[in-house]
């Protein structure tokens, strides 16, 4: 009982120690720990809202109103609402959109703010809206401007001008476009001649099954199924995607956590070492391992105990803050999304990240007890003068540089704080060199795709057609018409979420005509011919090693699985590589595809340009031809602005590197200087002696300086070994984000701006308190204290 | 033996250190002429004042009040890093727990004040071994403190205090921690030092060893209470 009172009187009175302790232990748990509540509630919030769109599953195409009523009477659907969702293109530009009436768009997409404008009242009206961080077009129309929109119906294109009375935004989306256009439900019913093309299900058991039940249902009744989705929460695209832009954060910030055992065992092992006499002693008087840690290890738990309580309870709160004012984007989205869902304060995420803290500092609170509990009693009590440890045999001094000598042979006898400063200093240069390793591997591919050699499409068109197959095949002979265009490869895309493992939406191709070289260029195989074949991006097959003859297994949303033998692999740079290119054949049995109905026929031409220098001129003029041609909408995408989408998301990696890098160093910081103060304390009466020699306070500090000089260098295999691991990682876990990027995982990465500038701040701020320590010395007190 | 001129100068010389927030005086208005070359032993009980004196003697402390000099400069006016450059060729310190720098051998001990100093480097390793020689240690220059008996870390403790050449050598309690046999080995070794010429001081409980100097100046509760002149031979 003395000694445990001794021991939290420890943690009173060495306050400093205590602080440190409790500053390190409150940011290992508060910076996981909130990032990690924000990435849930983001993915509850996804999955809600995406629930609002789709239900649990979702099937469009035609629904006749008997298999409506059929739907509704399976046992598993507790709910089936049929809707009228149709496509078009709008305005001059031709965009694709989809289309609700007013009367749907407000029952399904139960969260959006109307920026500018209001709500739709007459036939005449119409309200346009676009869902956030959706890739597209970005222009709206005016409020109070006239627009033309091209209805595709059951009987043929349909023309309406309108005149927009709103602007609204949002997070879901629907199909392919960003764009919503909201007109008056009797008139969309009308023209749609009261087609339901859409059907939303609540359901009990396995979604997979209840889908192709229901695709049975629909289309046993003379329905047509062209598309469908399930919603199963381990499975949610979009979740997939939040997910993987929250590991970015949450991965990095782990190494505050293992900053944790590394002070508590360091300045631990000091104060050891330094008691190695009293060790000895009580050892002699007859106490026991118990009584060790109680003495040497449960200061260190007690007050990494503190700290992560503190962690605990603020964490939850210091996310809900965060998430309320940095991780929506806009003030009236985060306002509507905290209303509509609140935030969940996820205790249980605190208390996991605190108690990690706490059982973690406790191992390193272990290490110190062993060395104690090692302690020989004869030889500490025999000890005499300041020799608690032995030094190593260096044999190169030969009547020069003993001070040099000294300081070096320090760093290896006091192994415990060189091996602590090392590990701090790693996982703070290998925190930040993750990030830009990361980085450097997205900004070689952006070099890739600018490199003419290497990739050969100028942009990829996405052209939506409000008309049948023969407007495809007009499409294709109007662009080998084109003078301008050297070059072409149509293909026909369609969307499959979560077919493989751990992978957002993958988009299937199959071919329609041109030049496959220009958007696929191969790497080594072929292209696929028959029917189980497909070729992968070069992304794709490192993330899911895959060599040529492999088989990928696919599953689609029914839950069957198609297995396709990999026959080529090839360099494709644009959308996360996740295109498989497959043949006509397999296509139609994965995705059971049929001509589309009250929905515009998507295909994505890549072209190659005659004049590369003029290629948005040209692709303005293209865009132009095209639309003018048929019932085309064109939407662009420049080989420039896949570049820049990607050197975005580099300079995104980046920025959150460099914050979290920021945010480490201080955490370095405070472990750095607990460890060289704990030292410096441990060995007092060593600097007294030397002060005594004539050593001046300056020539301390210029050994401790020399010593983290020495110790940063050291610590560059730490750091990369630290950040290999975490970019791999990273690589993996950010695969729906970006694609899957090779890292570039080169020495170089540990020396740039980004990683320098924390390491540099880290070791000013520590030998700027080790200096303060040292001249704060008491040299007589440490000589005469026996 | 008459000294005509003091080397160290303590005048009036008074200590107060404040532990726990509680004044303690450690020293009270004490006065002290030593000459050079002269062998002097500070001796009291424990808690006299005598490491204080010591310390203050050093430069490692200065004096609340009063003055030191010592061969002209009065170093309680200097700042810690004018007297750690003082320290350096002007005093040579032994300690009670010989402190011996652990990752240096005995060797490189004695080396160590030679490089604060800036003697040569050609010279350095020459005269480290002449003196380990003169304590009687050259074969075991190679050794770590820890390697070392008790008397032997004492005694390069000596040779460290005379590397840098200093014309005064202090002394704390430096027989303490030793047995008889190395007690008068210490005390013949800084006697000898005397008479080379350097001024030599020593702080001792031990009253007995104490009269091996040629004077003693008697200390008890922070003040010089007597002298006493005349040296034993310890042959």
């Amino acid at each position: 009982m003395i000694l445990v009172k001794s021991a939290f009187r420890m943690v009173t009175r060495k306050k400093l120690e205590t602080v440190a302790f409790v500053l390190v232990a409150l940011i290992a748990v508060i910076a996981p720990a909130s990032l990690a509540i924000i990435k849930d509630n983001l993915k509850h919030q996804v999955y809600e809202l995406f629930k609002d769109i789709s239900g649990d599953v979702m099937l469009t195409g035609r629904i006749p109103e008997e298999a409506l009523d059929k739907l509704r009477e399976l046992e598993e659907v507790r709910r089936a609402d049929g809707m009228t969702i149709a496509f078009g293109l709008l305005g001059e530009r031709r965009v694709q959109v989809a289309i609700m009436g007013n009367n749907t768009f407000d029952t399904f997409l139960k969260l959006y703010v109307i920026k500018e404008g209001r709500v739709i009242k007459s036939s005449n009206e119409v309200l346009v809206y676009r869902a956030m961080f959706v890739r597209g077009p970005q222009e709206l129309p005016s409020v109070g401007e006239d627009v033309s929109l091209t209805i595709i119906s059951p009987r043929g294109p349909v023309e309406l001008k309108l005149k927009v009375v709103g602007l609204a935004t949002g997070f879901n989306h629907i199909g392919p476009t960003p764009f919503i256009v909201v007109i008056d439900g009797e008139l969309l019913n009308t023209i749609m001649n009261r087609t339901v093309t859409a059907v939303k299900l609540e359901v009990s058991g396995d979604l997979r099954v209840l889908a192709m039940k229901a695709k049975s249902v629909i289309e046993g009744r003379g329905g047509l199924v062209t598309w469908h989705i399930v919603n199963s929460r381990d499975e949610n695209p979009v979740v997939l995607i939040v997910e993987s832009a929250m590991n970015v954060m949450t991965l990095p910030v782990l190494t505050f956590i293992a900053m944790t055992p590394i002070l508590s065992a360091s300045v631990g092992l000091a104060i050891v070492v330094r008691d190695s006499r009293i060790v000895a002693v009580m050892k002699a008087l007859g106490v026991g391992l118990r009584e060790l840690f109680v003495t040497y290890s449960l200061p260190w738990i007690v007050r990494t105990l503190l700290g992560a309580l503190l962690g605990f309870i603020t964490s939850p709160f210091i996310a809900r803050w965060l998430y309320l004012n940095y991780f929506v984007g806009e003030d009236d989205i985060s306002r509507a999304l905290y209303e509509r869902f609140g935030f969940n304060l996820e205790w249980g995420i605190s208390a996991y990240y605190a108690t990690l803290v706490v059982g973690l500092s406790f191992l390193g609170a272990l290490i110190p007890l062993i060395v104690a509990y090692r302690v020989n009693v004869v030889n500490a009590i025999s000890m005499v003068g300041l020799h608690a440890y032995r030094a190593p045999r260096i044999g190169w001094s030969k009547g020069r540089f003993v001070i040099l000598r000294m300081w070096f042979s320090d760093m290896v006898a006091r192994w415990w704080k060189t091996l602590g400063l090392m590990l701090t200093l790693g996982l703070l240069l290998g925190l930040s060199s993750s990030g830009v390793m990361l980085s450097l591997g997205l900004e070689e591919w952006v070099g890739v795709v600018k490199d003419r050699s290497l990739t050969f499409f100028d942009a990829i068109l996405i052209v939506s057609i409000a008309g049948d197959w023969s407007y495809v095949d007009k499409l294709s002979e109007l662009l080998e018409s084109l003078e301008y265009v050297k070059g072409y490869y149509m293909s026909i895309p369609y969307s499959l979420a979560s077919s493989i493992e751990g992978l957002t939406f993958i988009e299937l191709r199959a071919p329609i005509h041109g030049d496959p070289t220009i958007e696929f260029p191969l790497i080594e195989g072929r292209y696929p011919d028959g029917k189980g074949e497909v070729l992968v991006s070069k992304g794709l097959a490192s993330y899911k090693n895959l060599r040529l003859g492999d088989v990928l297994r696919l599953r689609d949303s029914f839950g069957l699985t198609h297995e396709l033998k990999v026959v080529g692999i090839s360099r494709v740079y644009h959308d996360r590589g996740f295109q498989l290119l497959v043949s006509w054949d397999s296509f139609k049995e994965i995705t059971g595809y049929k001509p589309s109905l009250g929905r515009a026929s998507v295909v994505k031409v890549a072209v190659q340009l005659e004049d590369q220098a003029k290629v948005e001129v040209l692709l303005e003029r293209l865009r132009e031809d095209i639309s003018t041609k048929g019932p085309y909408g064109v939407d662009t995408l420049s080989r420039d602005s896949i570049a820049e989408t990607f050197k975005a998301s580099s300079t995104t990696i980046k920025s959150i590197t460099a914050i979290m890098s920021f945010l480490a160093s201080v955490a370095a910081t405070i472990v750095a200087s607990a460890i060289v103060i704990s030292d410096i304390s441990a060995k007092s009466r060593e600097v007294a002696v030397l002060t005594s020699l004539g050593l001046i306070d300056r020539q301390v500090i210029v050994g401790y300086t020399l010593q983290f000089l020495t110790t940063t260098i050291a610590s560059i295999p730490v750091a990369y070994i630290v950040s290999r691991a975490i970019t791999r990682l990273l690589a993996e876990r950010t695969v729906n984000l970006t694609g899957y990027i090779e890292p570039v995982t080169s020495l170089e990465a540990l020396i740039t701006t980004i990683t320098i500038t924390p390491l540099i701040l880290t070791i000013i701020a520590s030998i700027t308190i080790t200096a303060i320590t040292v001249r704060r010395l008491d040299i007589v007190r440490a000589l005469s204290d026996l | 033996m008459v000294f005509s001129l003091s080397y160290v100068q303590v005048r009036d010389v008074w200590k107060d250190y404040v532990i726990d927030k509680i004044k303690v005086t450690a020293l009270r208005g004490v006065n002290l002429d030593v000459g050079k070359g002269e062998f002097v032993a500070l001796a009291g009980p424990s808690g006299s004042g005598k490491s204080t004196l010591i310390y203050l003697l050093s430069g490692l402390d200065i004096p609340t009040r009063g003055s030191i000099v010592i061969g002209g400069v009065e170093i309680s006016r200097l700042s810690s890093s004018s007297r750690a450059l003082w320290r350096r060729r002007n005093v040579g310190v032994v300690f009670q727990f010989f402190h011996l720098i652990p990752t240096l051998t005995a060797l490189e001990n004695v080396l160590l004040p030679m490089e604060l100093a800036g003697v040569p480097p050609a010279r350095r390793v020459g005269r480290a071994l002449e003196l380990l020689e003169f304590v009687g240690l050259r074969d075991k220059a190679g050794r770590y403190p820890w390697e070392l008996s008790g008397g032997e870390q004492q005694r390069v403790a000596i040779a460290r205090a005379l590397a840098a050449n200093p014309p005064l050598i202090l002394a704390d309690e430096p027989t303490a921690n030793l047995d008889y046999e190395n007690k008068i080995k210490i005390v013949e070794l800084l006697k000898e030092i005397s008479r080379m010429g350097k001024t030599v001081m020593f702080a001792t409980h031990d009253v007995e060893l104490a009269r091996i100097a040629d004077r003693i100046a008697y200390i008890r509760d922070g003040m010089i209470i007597g002298f006493e002149g005349g040296s034993r031979d310890t042959r």
